[in-house]
């Protein structure tokens, strides 16, 4: 419950970062979020956020969707690769 | 004969990349089948953030002035009287051109009659890491997808590629690769400005091309916008050709407002 709670508060925190902070900042700050939470789904919407509001067009492949996309199964990777 | 292993393999889980998998199509999906629902709806959430976030920022930013000594206020008040009294002289001068400018215009029957809205800038780089600007006019406002923007009556910044009901996201020229047609005020020469991202564009010219420092390059429209002015001339002896590096001549980052051609239509 309590790891439900603080991913929750975390999205909240979240969401208010990446939008007003400057962009390498949130970039950052969601890099060390999908190494701290086991398997970080949320930076998959939190890098769509960035194509839809920022991007002119949607063009495959969306720039930080495919990154995070990519980041965020390498993190799994290794994370499983340390712990067996 | 065959021997059972004693250790059998684990069978990794293969649920979490399935997962990640699933949402990243679903995403990509989404973002195909409806973007502009997807636009309207997230631009809707994050319009009260970046209200907050300005209010916020803005407040801060003020916090400094308090600090500042009493002399360094009365100069700095003074050199600013000053350039107001030289701006204004400036304005009267600006005001009699266009007046004959359009005067000119109208008699040789063309006449520019577009409106300007003025609009409030939600969201910039380097918030943005595209080198866009989310503005707040949109459709219901007459903002249609191509409309020019403007940091002032005559700095063009950019066009509109995106527009909902309520927002708009403009991309700036100088959008990294992004090729601008553009005429150099002094000669009338047509060249293609090369984005560099922040407002900074490039041009390849051969070396006996006639742009020098401090050339203003305009927008080919009836009416002339600056679009950049060069600011530095890299000139290599082992090219023939020449690199000219522009910028917009204000700083289009610090900007709160900007003006929107209006589509009369």
């Amino acid at each position: 419950m309590d790891k439900i709670f603080i991913r929750i508060v975390a999205f909240i925190i979240t969401f208010g970062l990446v939008v007003n902070l400057p962009w390498w900042i949130s970039v950052l700050w969601l890099a060390g979020l999908t190494i701290y939470f086991p398997l970080y789904l949320e930076v998959l919407f939190f890098c769509f956020l960035f194509d839809t509001l920022y991007l002119p067009r949607y063009e495959f492949p969306y720039t930080a969707l495919s990154v995070a996309f990519v980041f965020l199964l390498l993190v799994y990777f290794i994370r499983t690769r340390i712990r067996t | 004969m065959n021997y059972p292993l004693r250790n059998k393999p684990k069978h990794p889980n293969r649920a979490p990349i399935i997962s990640v998998v699933v949402l990243f199509l679903i995403f990509c999906l989404s973002g195909f089948l409806f973007p502009n629902t997807l636009r309207s709806g997230l631009y809707s959430l994050s319009r009260p953030l970046w209200f907050l976030g300005g209010g916020v920022s803005s407040s801060f930013s003020k916090v400094k002035e308090f600090f500042v000594f009493r002399n360094n206020l009365i100069s700095r008040n003074l050199s600013l009287e000053d350039q107001v009294m030289h701006l204004e002289l400036k304005q009267v001068d600006y005001e009699t051109l266009q007046k004959e400018n359009q005067d000119l215009k109208s008699q040789l029957g063309r006449s520019d009659s577009s409106s300007h809205i003025i609009s409030r800038v939600l969201s910039r780089p380097p918030q943005s890491p595209y080198d866009t600007f989310v503005i707040d006019v949109g459709l219901s406002d007459g903002v249609t997808v191509g409309s020019k923007v403007y940091i002032s009556d005559s700095i063009i910044i950019g066009l509109v590629a995106e527009v909902t009901p309520h927002t708009s996201l403009v991309q700036l020229f100088s959008t990294g690769n992004r090729k601008q047609e553009s005429t150099l005020l002094r000669t009338g020469a047509s060249f293609v400005l090369e984005g560099l991202g922040g407002a900074n564009f490039k041009l390849d010219v051969p070396k006996d091309a006639d742009v020098l420092w401090g050339d203003v390059f305009v927008y080919p429209s009836l009416s002339s916008s600056v679009i950049s002015a060069v600011y530095y001339i890299d000139t290599n002896s082992q090219s023939a050709f020449k690199t000219i590096y522009l910028r917009t001549p204000i700083n289009v980052f610090s900007s709160q407002w900007v003006f929107v051609e209006k589509n009369n239509g």
